[in-house]
């Protein structure tokens, strides 16, 4: 175990990109080095007699020479006076950057920033590339039988025998995530999960070391298993995850994307022996069938409240009433690309299971406006709905919704993307109704929340701006207390949707209204590098930047380069005979 | 074979390669969702990571020429579609240092930890 600690420490981790200030660095974070007699020398720490009870991170302040000197003289300011446990519950102040730093003073230091207790947690997430396989290995055998935490995720290099190492010093290990840790070996793995008896929360996505009999080990030897995520593990069927539910019946969360070949008898055994599953997801596992899914729905107990069935094509509206009888407290469905599911099977969910606050029915092309308008009539939670690729919705389902549905101040998140029936009315009247509602909000305390704004005339230009500079420069709502509730809509290759359409939506009711849509994409990235150029940055992609700003949405006036190249769209429009915003055929 | 380490990113629905769970984009990156590519459905997306570019060739395509290159997955090394490197016609300029991946080549992830029930 010494010769392991004697590894030199991290002499070359950046583990943060800011250049240390050297001057600081010399002030602040030298300690006191050990002197044998008289105890001469300046404290790292405050001294104790003020601040005992502070609880924010050290700071060095730079105290004048007399009072260094006395408390300097003063044998009781010694840091080495101080008992083990409270130079490590000092030490517990510190950020892993800092602690790291300390380690490098000397072997003292370094003993005690090693001490385990201080690393019950490991997550190396901010600095996965940078840290060696043996600094790694070394950090979890000095954290022992304290390390509880262990965030792994996209270690490369993690080798079988760190892991191994890991698993004789480390046997109270409750949280690992191991996804993308792809070069250790499957008896590896098998041999931590083996120690590992306090095992609460696994995630082993995407490995394709992960096979049949790992999951078997896992069953018999983690009992207390709360969370298991086995999603895109290339090499285990439904074998594995039958041995799974029967060792760990606590299971809460269970994702198990692309897994192959569920049948009935695996499905019942899910649903019997997982009494407090309440979050399952079973994308992609594309071959599973209506029989399947009913022999888990009725095996159930009832507490699932998201339950991703995205992807498995196979899947009828048969399941619409067992799912309604056993799912009571569905919060979250997701249904994406269950083309087989029609109105029918819909209406029935969704009038019976009120709760729903996400619903996902991306390309689900068979539904119409009829389960629009049930989601309107019943749904009072809704918070994100996405309706893209529903090619059948027409503009009067999503006025219906927004205007009078019983979700209109929860709803959050509309996408509409493809769906061709969709035109600029829908947009302006919803940008209306915001507007409206804000304004009426403004002026009265009491907002009537269901008032139909639906042919109100056309605000002028110069009074919605003023209420709006009060209104666009907040996002809270003083009168509500909280804040403002912003609708985004999601109108992306909507081909009667054209570029005048979204603008004067967005004049009219941002920011409570987000659109996003080609048009507005366009004027976030040319604002976006307009301001890059502007504040002299390089003109690289900023991701985040460009994140931001498509929050924040504002109207441009049109430019004459805009024109231009408004009239080459217009020319498109002429020659392929469609408007030029859709680009249809690459 | 050499290693690469992964990128990942944070959001509440991001785009992941099927054959690796590796991730590829986010969904706020999509600007169009209607293309086609050699296989059926793709959609164009502003950024993509965890991809490495192949060699550059010009393709015409339905909407005229364009100089593209391929893009890999890093992990499993599949291609999921191209990068649109050169436009040659005026109309088709917004797409340049944009990328297409197939549909069928992506799954869809929602971050339930993430996002408040």
């Amino acid at each position: 175990m010494d010769s392991l600690l004697s590894v030199p420490m991290f002499a070359d981790i950046d583990l943060d990109e800011e250049p240390i200030d050297k001057s600081d660095f010399m002030v602040r974070t030298l300690p006191s080095p050990p002197i044998s007699d008289t105890g001469l020398s300046e404290d790292e720490n405050s001294p104790i007699s003020d601040d005992s009870d502070k609880t924010s991170e050290i700071e060095v302040s730079k105290m004048d020479g007399d009072k260094c000197k006395q408390i300097a003289n003063h044998p009781r300011y010694s840091f080495y006076d101080l008992p083990k446990e409270l130079r490590i519950r000092i030490l517990q102040l510190l950020t892993v950057t800092d602690l790291m730093k300390a380690a490098m003073v000397c072997h003292d230091w370094k003993n005690l920033a090693f001490d385990g207790s201080l690393w019950n947690n490991i997550d190396v997430t901010p600095y996965y590339k940078n840290i060696t396989t043996e600094q790694l290995l070394a950090l979890g055998v000095a954290a022992g039988g304290f390390l509880k935490i262990a965030n792994f995720r996209g270690c490369i290099q993690l080798t079988g025998h760190s892991l191994r190492t890991l698993a004789e010093c480390c046997p109270n290990v409750e949280v690992l995530q191991l996804n993308g840790c792809r070069t250790v070996s499957t008896p590896s793995i098998a041999c931590f999960v083996s120690q590992a008896n306090r095992l609460q929360v696994l995630d082993v996505s995407g490995l394709d070391s992960i096979k049949n009999h790992t999951l078997q080990a896992v069953a018999s030897s983690c009992p207390m298993l709360r969370k298991l995520n086995v999603a895109w593990c290339r090499n285990i069927n439904a074998d594995g995850i039958h041995a799974i539910v029967q060792g760990c019946k606590r299971l809460e969360y269970l994702k198990m994307n692309g897994c192959s070949q569920l049948d009935d008898v695996t499905m019942t055994a899910i649903g019997e022996n997982l009494v407090d599953l309440n979050r399952l997801c079973l994308a992609s596992c594309s071959d599973i069938k209506d029989a399947a899914m009913l022999s888990f729905l009725s095996a159930s107990h009832g507490k699932l409240t998201h339950l991703n069935i995205s992807n498995c094509s196979k899947l009828t509206d048969l399941l619409a009433r067992s799912m309604t009888k056993h799912c009571p407290r569905l919060t979250h469905l997701e249904l994406a690309c269950c083309s087989l599911f029609t109105d029918e099977g819909l209406t029935h969910m969704i009038s019976r299971l009120t709760g729903l606050v996400n619903l996902d029915l991306e390309d689900v092309h068979q539904i119409t406006d009829i389960s629009v308008r049930e989601i309107a009539a019943h749904q009072k939670n809704l918070r994100r709905l996405c309706l893209s690729g529903c090619l059948q919705i027409t503009d009067s389902a999503i006025t219906n919704l927004i205007l009078e549905g019983e979700c209109a101040d929860s709803l959050e998140q509309l996408e509409l993307a493809n769906c061709s029936l969709i035109t600029d009315r829908a947009l302006t009247t919803i940008a209306t109704h915001l507007a409206t509602k804000d304004l009426s909000s403004l002026q009265s305390p009491i907002m009537d929340s269901t008032s139909v704004f639906s042919t109100s005339p056309p605000f002028r230009q110069g009074t919605m701006s003023s209420c709006f500079t009060y209104s666009s420069n907040e996002s809270f709502d003083p009168t509500l207390g909280r804040k403002k509730r912003q609708l985004s809509v999601e109108v992306l290759d909507c081909n009667n949707i054209t570029e005048s359409g979204v603008r004067n939506a967005l004049d009219q009711a941002a920011p409570l209204l987000e659109i996003k849509s080609f048009y507005s994409w366009n004027d976030n990235r040319r604002r976006a590098q307009a301001d890059a150029e502007a504040n002299n940055t390089p003109n690289a992609v900023d991701l985040t930047g460009l994140r931001v700003n498509v929050r924040r949405i504002r109207y441009y006036p049109l430019t004459r380069t805009r024109r231009r190249r408004g009239n080459q769209r217009e020319v498109n429009t002429t020659t392929n005979g469609r408007s030029g915003s859709s680009c249809i055929i690459s | 074979m050499v290693k690469v380490y992964q990128t990942y990113l944070n959001g509440t629905r991001i785009y992941t390669c099927t054959t690796c769970h590796s991730h590829l984009a986010l969904h706020e990156d999509i600007i169009s969702r209607a293309f086609h590519g050699r296989h059926g459905a793709a959609y164009l997306f502003d950024n993509v990571v965890n991809v490495s570019l192949g060699a550059k060739e010009e393709r015409m395509l339905m909407t005229g020429m364009h100089s593209v290159a391929d893009i890999y997955c890093n992990i499993c090394h599949t291609t999921v579609g191209w990068k649109y490197v050169f436009a040659f016609e005026e109309s088709q300029k917004y797409k340049e240092g944009k990328y297409i991946v197939e549909k069928s080549k992506i799954a869809k992830e929602n971050d339930w930890d993430e996002v408040d029930s």
